[in-house]
């Protein structure tokens, strides 16, 4: 409990946050719900502010586009996932090999494609793939794969291949400074006593260093579910949903039901499902912390 | 035994080699595209050393008149007020976010109490929120209280984002400090208030530098907000005007990457700075 001559200091700290959050989040929440159950169809002017309850809801499930888009980012998410935790895991046991020096220059180093705006992580993918100059065509034609450069993006599978790796590019390094820090609180003589009782590596990856790393690869596991949720900066530059509706992910969706079709309506109900979806995520994060504690 | 060891640090060192072409080749390319001449830059296969190197694409960038004639597909705005604008936008961000949860992370961190945790458990929530679900009213509420072209509705559209992960940074980082610190001041006559003034941020300085870096970081690059609420005025912020060039319009791929390479400056340079403060601020939030 607090004590009483803390208390004025406990309210007067915590306020200002609280106030600001809830005006600028939960404010605009309300409102979204409010949204999602009216009519705002800026193409169908005659019916703007209509309730019609559910409706909007009921034709954003309805529509196939949707069901089309939460398949494409489920697999978005999953690959993603699975990729940047296994090249991640096996960068970050590398990088535990080297000397002190060396591991904090390199660990500065790749913070770079983080660091940079999403915006130009999709330029950068963009222009190497570029159908004409890029440098990926550009190396499959010096190798004698290709005769003639190929038109990359308008492949759906390339797209999504694109995407997946801007994304895994981009946001390695945070898993791989997560997954570093958690190597590195494996206690040395573990890992020594196990190798000198003959436990053959991967025995020890198994039975020692995998347990280790379990409360860090959890907590990875739901944040980047969430990211790839949120995903839109870098399909916006790299394939704008394309080609066709390849890589349509739900955020792109919900942009262009709001921006490009100017239903605000749906794309309220949209986000709200897209809200309630992210909230699941987040309670099994925080049960899972509330567990940790 | 040595023999084994050698080829362990050849597998090793070819290992790093390959990490470090991986993460660091994309952007390299983007550095050497973007100071050599358009012609260079239209050539069948790539060059894959500079040839010829140039400025003209960063002049063209920043000079309006070059821009109009060489197509560059855009709105009318100007890319130097636009650089403006992202730095005034996160120095904003990071000041008012760091005035806002210093004491709120102190307070999460020192005290404890039903209504604190549920507190916390409210702005963890609150992070948790995708930026699709918030835009649309908050667009028509900046539109309504006439905000919209302004960076302030930018600002503020940041700030629902940057929030919490710096409550959560400095958190991890107070909770780390022995209390008998306080205590000891407190003893000689501090109030609460002081004490962390004096004594505790101070202390605590790596994890405002991690916190200050981040927020920065986070609202230059931020660029769905961006987008959509300076939609339709002559303020715009780097990223966007850098989306301008995805584009299949014939567009100057020189000017291009020029475009990205003023776009990552800012941020790339403070993360390299500050690296080790990051990765300490964001790793030692996770681990809890």
């Amino acid at each position: 409990m607090i004590k009483k001559q803390d208390q004025k200091f406990v309210v007067f700290s915590i306020s200002p946050i609280m106030i600001v959050m809830s005006i600028l989040l939960l404010g605009p929440l309300f409102y979204c719900i409010y949204l999602s159950l009216h009519s705002f169809n800026l193409t169908i002017p005659s019916s703007m502010g209509i309730f019609i309850g559910l409706k909007n809801f009921k034709n954003v499930i309805t529509d196939s586009l949707f069901l089309k888009s939460l398949r494409i980012t489920l697999v978005f998410s999953f690959i993603t996932l699975i990729l940047k935790l296994v090249i991640g895991l096996f960068i970050a046991m590398v990088l535990t090999k080297l000397g002190k020096v060396t591991t904090t220059i390199v660990l500065g180093l790749i913070i770079i494609p983080w660091a940079i705006p999403s915006v130009v992580n999709g330029l950068t993918w963009r222009w190497i793939l570029n159908p004409y100059y890029g440098v990926f065509n550009g190396v499959l034609y010096s190798l004698g794969f290709i005769k003639d450069y190929i038109s990359l993006l308008t492949n759906p599978i390339i797209a999504m291949g694109a995407i997946v790796n801007a994304q895994v590019w981009k946001q390695l390094p945070l898993v791989i400074y997560l997954l570093f820090a958690a190597l590195q609180s494996i206690p040395e003589d573990l890992l020594e006593a196990a190798e000198i009782d003959g436990a053959s590596p991967l025995r020890i990856f198994f039975n020692i260093i995998i347990p280790f790393l379990k409360p860090t690869i959890s907590v990875l596991l739901v944040i980047q579910t969430m990211e790839s949720l949120r995903a839109f900066d870098t399909i916006y530059v790299l394939s704008q949903g394309g080609p066709g509706t390849a890589t349509y992910v739900i955020a792109w969706l919900t942009y262009c039901k709001a921006f490009r079709e100017f239903d605000f309506g749906q794309s309220s109900a949209l986000s709200l499902i897209i809200l309630i979806l992210t909230l699941i995520f987040s309670v099994i994060y925080i049960k899972f912390l509330a567990q940790k504690d | 035994m040595k023999q084994g060891n050698i080829i362990k640090k050849t597998a090793i060192f070819m290992m790093l080699t390959i990490i470090l072409f991986y993460f660091l080749c994309p952007v390299l390319w983007l550095f050497l595209s973007s100071i050599q001449p358009e012609g260079e830059l239209t050539v069948v296969p790539p060059n894959w050393f500079p040839e010829k190197i140039t400025i003209d694409n960063f002049r063209s960038f920043f000079d309006k008149e070059l821009r109009d004639k060489i197509a560059v597909p855009s709105a009318a705005s100007e890319v130097t007020s636009s650089l403006l604008n992202s730095t005034i936008i996160a120095i904003f961000v990071v000041i008012s976010n760091l005035l806002i949860a210093i004491p709120a992370a102190y307070t999460l961190a020192r005290f404890s109490s039903k209504s604190l945790s549920f507190l916390y458990i409210i702005l963890l929530i609150f992070r948790m929120v995708p930026a699709v679900a918030i835009i649309i009213p908050f667009y028509f509420i900046c539109r309504a209280t006439g905000l919209l072209g302004n960076v302030s509705s930018v600002i503020l559209g940041h700030s629902i984002f940057t929030l919490p992960i710096i409550v959560w940074i400095l958190r991890s980082f107070f909770v780390n400090i022995p209390i008998e610190i306080e205590e000891s001041a407190l003893l000689d006559g501090c109030t609460r208030f002081t004490s962390i003034i004096h004594v505790v941020l101070p202390i605590v300085t790596p994890g405002l530098i991690a916190a200050a870096v981040y927020a920065f970081m986070f609202s230059w690059n931020e660029f769905f907000f961006s987008l959509v609420l300076t939609a339709g005025s002559q303020n715009k912020t780097v990223p966007v005007i850098a989306s301008y060039f995805a584009s299949d319009i014939i567009i100057k791929y020189g000017v291009m990457n020029a475009a990205a390479i003023v776009a990552i400056i800012p941020p790339v340079v403070l993360a390299l700075i500050f690296s080790s403060y990051l990765r300490k601020g964001l790793t030692a939030g996770y681990g809890r």
